[in-house]
């Protein structure tokens, strides 16, 4: 399956807003894009980068595995990059990319991506700044894990949970996409019981209810003003 | 340090920027002569611009717990400091001071978003340079947080160097720019740790040590267990 990128209406996606018309089927010639079942690996920590990926449809996590342990570095969703981590001088995959939906992913050859960023000022501009945020996101993520207590980790994770996929657009308080409550933890770098506890903590004064594997958000404004991330 | 006339290999200004826009830098530019240990900006303070230390150390600090300030990166001559802070807050979530006397450009927010528009290899650079802090960043933490005490001491040894080059090309060494007691805080060991592992890489020939100056002997073996490169 190949969609175009001169004709795409993904608006966010960085080829579509920032690359000019011109560059748009040249990329659209050189790229391939892939079906991923939920579950399915993308590419692994350690593999060598071939290219960058933007995920045109679906739900990915980003995972350090560090002694069998999984931890949740990113989620991210359609129009938006995956496998900018690593690249530079080493070129090696840091991390390990895995779909969380059945996910449809673009993948762009790495000198036809460098190439766009030298033609394109725009888009080398917005690239940097990306970078940049995602930098401050890893620091800010990194300062916290040390300090926390489990209670406010698990906050965090929602609070992520929230700005990476938003509430559904029927029901305002559902959580558009609930990860299972073993990514909530990995995402929370707690343990499993933990986080179960901390989620029922929440529960009782409130904060949130657990329908079945979905989980409603009551106060959002107890979850923003608890959030340490900000 | 005038920019049409700088040698400087490591500024990215420098090397990446096209003749006329150096012009430009040159003027718009502000230049700042600071002493040591003197706070060039910080955490919570507006981003006002980028910084590039055209000659000095300086180092950057990130607060982690209330009174505990960790040493999270060292800047040499050359290197840009600010950059952390361009995010959409644009506040600055760490601090810099410098580490001896040390003049430093500050280019406006402006001024350096037009030079990176208008200088594609300028451009790319950044963004290349981003991405490496970023990996080096989560490194820097995974090594910290996991590792023996041997590869933390290599791993700050290759950083001290990295950032401030040698102190002297040819012998290889070391210019440490912080006393050995800070260092054993960045790199999150105790003095005496630091010290004994110091001792053990002399015994075992990766360094020498002369008349308290620590040079560099066997460079692939210390990049190697520090897992980083020696640029």
């Amino acid at each position: 399956m190949k969609r175009k990128c001169e004709t795409c209406t993904h608006y966010k996606c960085f080829i579509n807003k920032y690359c000019s018309p011109e560059w748009k089927p040249l990329i659209s010639f050189h790229k391939t894009s892939m079906l991923y079942p939920a579950g399915a690996t993308i590419f692994s920590a350690g593999d060598p980068i071939k290219g960058i990926f933007q995920i045109y449809s679906g739900k990915i996590k980003v995972v350090t595995i560090d002694g069998g342990k999984e931890q949740i570095i990113r989620l991210a969703k359609e129009e938006q990059l995956l496998g900018h981590r690593g690249i530079g001088k080493k070129m090696i995959y840091p991390v390990t990319a895995i779909a969380l939906e059945d996910s449809e992913v673009t993948f762009i050859p790495v000198d036809v991506f460098y190439s766009a960023v030298k033609a394109n000022s725009e888009f080398a501009f917005h690239m940097m700044l990306f970078y940049a945020d995602e930098l401050n996101a890893a620091e800010r993520r990194m300062k916290l894990t040390a300090g926390l207590k489990a209670k406010e980790k698990v906050i965090v994770a929602l609070m992520t949970i929230i700005r990476a996929f938003g509430f559904s657009s029927t029901d305002t308080t559902l959580l558009k996409y609930t990860p299972t409550r073993k990514d909530i933890a990995s995402l929370a770098g707690t343990t499993y019981e933990t986080m179960i506890r901390a989620l029922s903590s929440l529960e009782k004064s409130n904060i949130i209810v657990q329908e079945g594997k979905a989980i409603r958000v009551l106060d959002l404004a107890y979850l923003e003003k608890h959030c340490s991330l900000d | 340090m005038n920019c049409n006339s700088c040698t400087n290999k490591r500024c990215p200004i420098n090397m990446y920027c096209l003749p006329n826009w150096l012009e430009y830098t040159q003027k718009t530019k502000s230049t700042l002569y600071l002493t040591k240990n003197h706070s060039i900006f910080k955490a919570g303070e507006l981003v006002r611009g980028i910084y590039i230390l055209c000659s000095g150390k300086a180092k950057v600090m990130m607060e982690k717990e209330k009174c505990n300030v960790e040493i999270i990166r060292l800047a040499g001559s050359g290197q840009v400091l600010g950059h952390r802070g361009f995010s959409e807050k644009m506040v600055y979530p760490i601090s810099a001071k410098t580490l001896n006397e040390s003049e430093i450009a500050s280019i406006s927010n402006e001024d350096f978003f037009k030079l990176v528009r208008e200088n594609k290899d300028l451009a790319i650079y950044m963004m290349m340079f981003f991405a490496d802090e970023l990996l080096m960043s989560e490194q820097t933490f995974q090594i910290y947080g996991t590792q023996t005490s041997r590869a933390k001491v290599a791993y700050t040894l290759v950083l001290v160097i990295n950032a401030f080059r040698y102190a002297d090309h040819n012998t290889k060494q070391i210019d440490f720019g912080l006393s050995l007691h800070e260092l054993a805080t960045f790199a999150k060991v105790s003095y005496s740790a630091f010290s004994r592992v110091l001792a053990k890489f002399v015994e075992e020939g990766l360094l020498v040590k002369k008349t308290w100056k620590y040079y560099v002997a066997d460079e692939a073996a210390l990049s190697n267990l520090a897992g980083v490169e020696i640029k």
